[in-house]
C-alpha cells in the first residue's frame, strides 16, 4: 500500500491518504512515521475504528502514557475522553502548549480521535517548533542555548465543570519539571524551541518570573507567528497524531452551545535532561 | 573649612559642603573623587565659576571629551551649552541615558552647571546601573553577563531647533559602537548594567532588534525602579559631576514657559570593561 502525504500548509501537518488504520503492518506503519517526522502532524478522515484498534495503533509509537491529574475512561484507561458540553465555556487545551510539558518525560505524541463534532468550530491550530527555533537570529540562539525553562502544571486554572470533575487530587500541589529551552529532537536531532503558555513555562530556572517574562513571552508569541502554523477542521472520524517533542497546538474555543468529544491517547517520551 | 557629605537618597546621590570649586585646597580633590566613586553622583551648591574655573576643575578628573556630533561654545569648545529657551521643548536628555554611549569610550563623567534655571521644574533623576545589576536573579545575571550591545547615536531624533543646529554632519551616518552588557568599572570594580533605550542601544549583538526590545525595555523598567534613583533640584550655580560607568539619567521637561541654561563638560574614560575581559586580563 503506498500512502500519500497532502501537506496542510507551507509550514506542517499532512493528510495521510491510502491507509486502513484497523490494522497497520510493519511497513506502513514506517511509512506513516517517516510522514510524522517530516510533517510533525499527520491526520487521516473518515475512520472508523474501535478504542481497542485506537490503542493498537497507538502502541505502534510507544507505550500510552497516563495522565498523571486526568483518568481515562473506564474500560480503557489509557484513552481520555476529553468532552466540552453545549453549557461549558471552557475549553480543554485551549493556549498554545505541547502535551504533558509539565512531567519531565513529556509526551512523545498525542492522538486524537473526533467522535463527536459541532457543524463549525472547534479546530485545533498547531506550531512548528523547529521553525520557531530555526528563526530566531544567531543571538538569540546564543542567548537561550544554555537556558532552561521551570513548568508546573496548573490545577487552579478555569476549567469546564466537565473536565474539573476529572482532576484527580485537586488540592494535592503539582510536581514541577525542568527543560531545556532548546531541546534537540530525539530523532531527528534538530533542535527546537520549546516552550508552554504561561500557566505552564512559568519562569527560566535560575531567574524570577517578572524577568522570565519578558523574553518568555517574546518566545511565544514568536513561536504562534501564523507562518509557523497550520490549522486542522475535525470531521467525525478524523484521526490525528502529532509529535508533542516538535510541536505545539491549542484548542479553538468558537463553539459555544455545541457538543464535542474526542478521544485521546498519548504516548510516553524520554526525558529531556 | 572642612567638607561635609550629606547623602541625597538612600541609593545614590550626596551633596559637598564647604567646598569652593574656584580655590579648592590642596588633597581637596581626591576625597572629592572618592565621593563620586562612594555616590555616583554629587553636587556642589552655590558655586560662582568662569568657564576657564569650570574647565580647571574638570580637567582634574581626566581628558575632555568632545562630543562627536554636538558642537561646543565657539570660544571653549570643550564646554557644551545647554539651552532650553521659555516657550520651547526640552528634548535633550529627556529620556534614561547614559552620556555617549554610542562611542566605544563613552563619557567617564558628566559636568553640569547651573547658569540660568526656572523658578521650579528641569530637574535630573539619576539611577543606579550597579544596585540595577546585583538586583538581579543569579540566572538573568548569568545571561546579561554573556551580551553585547550594538549603540549608534539618532541623528534623527527629535530636538528642539536649537540644538538640531548644532549637529554635526547631519546626514552621515552615526558609527556603531558596542559593549558588555554588563560593564566592570575601572576603579571600584563593580558590576555594572550598562545600556541606553533603544534610541541609543539599538539591539543586542547578533540579534534583531525584535528580539532585543523585550528584554532591553524589561532591564530599563528595571533601572528605573524608583528605590535606585534619586533626584537633584538645580539651583544657579549648582554644579554636579556624576559617573556615567554606573548611572542613567534623564531631565524632566515640566518648565515649558522657562529659561534653562547649563554648561556642561565630559570626561574621557577607557574602553568599556566586560566580564570576558576582566576574567582574560586576570
Amino acid at each position: 500500500m503506498t500512502l500519500e502525504a497532502i501537506p496542510l500548509s507551507g509550514a506542517m501537518g499532512a493528510e495521510v491518504r491510502g491507509a486502513d488504520l484497523h490494522e497497520v503492518d510493519d511497513d506502513t506503519f514506517a511509512e506513516i512515521h517517516n510522514i510524522l517526522l517530516d510533517h510533525g502532524m499527520i491526520f487521516f478522515r473518515d475512520q472508523d475504528i474501535t478504542p481497542a484498534q485506537q490503542l493498537a495503533l497507538a502502541k505502534r509509537w510507544g507505550e500510552p502514557h497516563f495522565h498523571p491529574y486526568m483518568p481515562g475512561l473506564p474500560d480503557h484507561p489509557e484513552i481520555i475522553e476529553i468532552v466540552k458540553n453545549p453549557e461549558d465555556t471552557n475549553t480543554f487545551g485551549g493556549n498554545w502548549h505541547t502535551d504533558q510539558m509539565f512531567t519531565p518525560t513529556p509526551s512523545m505524541g498525542t492522538m486524537l480521535y473526533a467522535k463527536e463534532v459541532p457543524a463549525a468550530g472547534g479546530d485545533t491550530m498547531f506550531g512548528n517548533l523547529y521553525l520557531a527555533y530555526n528563526n530566531l537570529s544567531d543571538g538569540m540562539k546564543a542567548a537561550i542555548a544554555e537556558l532552561k525553562t521551570f513548568n508546573l502544571y496548573d490545577k487552579k486554572k478555569g476549567r469546564s465543570a466537565t473536565m474539573k470533575g476529572k482532576l484527580k487530587e485537586p488540592e494535592k500541589p503539582a510536581e514541577p519539571a525542568i527543560h531545556p529551552l532548546v531541546r534537540p529532537h530525539s530523532e531527528t536531532g534538530k533542535p527546537v524551541l520549546y516552550i508552554c503558555y504561561d500557566r505552564i513555562t512559568r519562569h527560566i530556572e535560575g531567574m524570577t518570573p517578572e524577568e522570565s517574562r519578558p523574553l518568555l513571552d517574546f518566545l511565544r508569541t514568536h513561536a504562534s507567528r501564523p507562518e509557523f502554523t497550520c490549522r486542522l477542521r475535525w470531521e467525525v472520524g478524523t484521526l490525528a497524531f502529532w509529535d508533542n517533542r516538535c510541536t505545539q497546538h491549542m484548542a479553538l474555543n468558537d463553539y459555544h452551545g455545541h457538543r464535542r468529544v474526542m478521544h485521546r491517547i498519548t504516548i510516553r517520551g524520554e526525558r529531556t535532561l | 573649612m572642612t567638607m561635609k557629605i550629606v547623602p541625597l537618597s538612600g541609593s545614590i546621590g550626596a551633596e559637598i559642603q564647604g567646598v569652593n570649586l574656584a580655590k579648592l585646597e590642596d588633597g581637596a580633590f581626591a576625597g572629592i573623587r572618592q565621593a563620586l566613586l562612594d555616590h555616583s553622583v554629587i553636587c556642589f551648591r552655590d558655586q560662582n565659576l568662569t568657564p576657564d574655573e569650570q574647565l580647571a576643575f574638570a580637567e582634574q578628573w581626566g581628558e575632555i571629551h568632545l562630543h562627536p556630533y554636538l558642537n561646543g561654545l565657539p570660544e571653549r569648545p570643550e564646554i557644551m551649552e545647554i539651552v532650553k529657551e521659555a516657550g520651547e521643548r526640552n528634548r535633550f536628555g529627556d529620556h534614561w541615558h547614559t552620556d555617549q554611549i554610542f562611542t566605544p569610550s563613552p563619557a567617564m563623567a558628566t559636568m553640569l552647571y547651573a547658569r540660568e534655571v526656572p523658578p521650579v521644574g528641569g530637574d535630573t533623576l539619576f539611577a543606579s546601573l550597579t544596585h540595577a545589576y546585583e538586583a538581579l536573579s543569579d540566572g538573568m545575571k548569568a545571561m546579561a553577563c554573556r551580551l553585547r550591545t550594538v549603540n549608534q547615536y539618532d541623528k534623527q531624533a527629535p530636538r528642539s531647533r536649537r540644538m538640531a543646529e548644532k549637529i554635526s554632519d547631519q546626514d552621515k551616518p552615526a558609527d556603531l559602537a558596542t559593549h558588555p552588557l554588563v560593564r566592570i568599572h575601572p576603579e571600584t570594580g563593580n558590576r555594572a548594567l550598562y545600556l541606553n533605550d533603544m534610541r541609543t542601544t539599538r539591539h543586542f549583538d547578533g540579534m534583531t532588534r525584535e528580539e532585543s526590545r523585550p528584554l532591553i525595555e524589561y532591564l530599563l523598567q528595571h533601572t528605573t525602579r524608583p528605590e535606585f534613583t534619586c533626584r537633584l533640584r538645580w539651583e544657579l550655580g549648582t554644579l554636579a559631576i556624576w559617573d556615567n560607568r554606573c548611572l542613567l539619567h534623564m531631565a524632566l521637561d515640566d518648565y515649558p514657559d522657562h529659561r534653562r541654561v547649563m554648561h556642561r563638560i565630559t570626561v574621557k574614560s577607557d574602553p568599556t570593561i566586560g566580564i570576558d575581559q576582566a576574567e582574560a586580563a586576570e
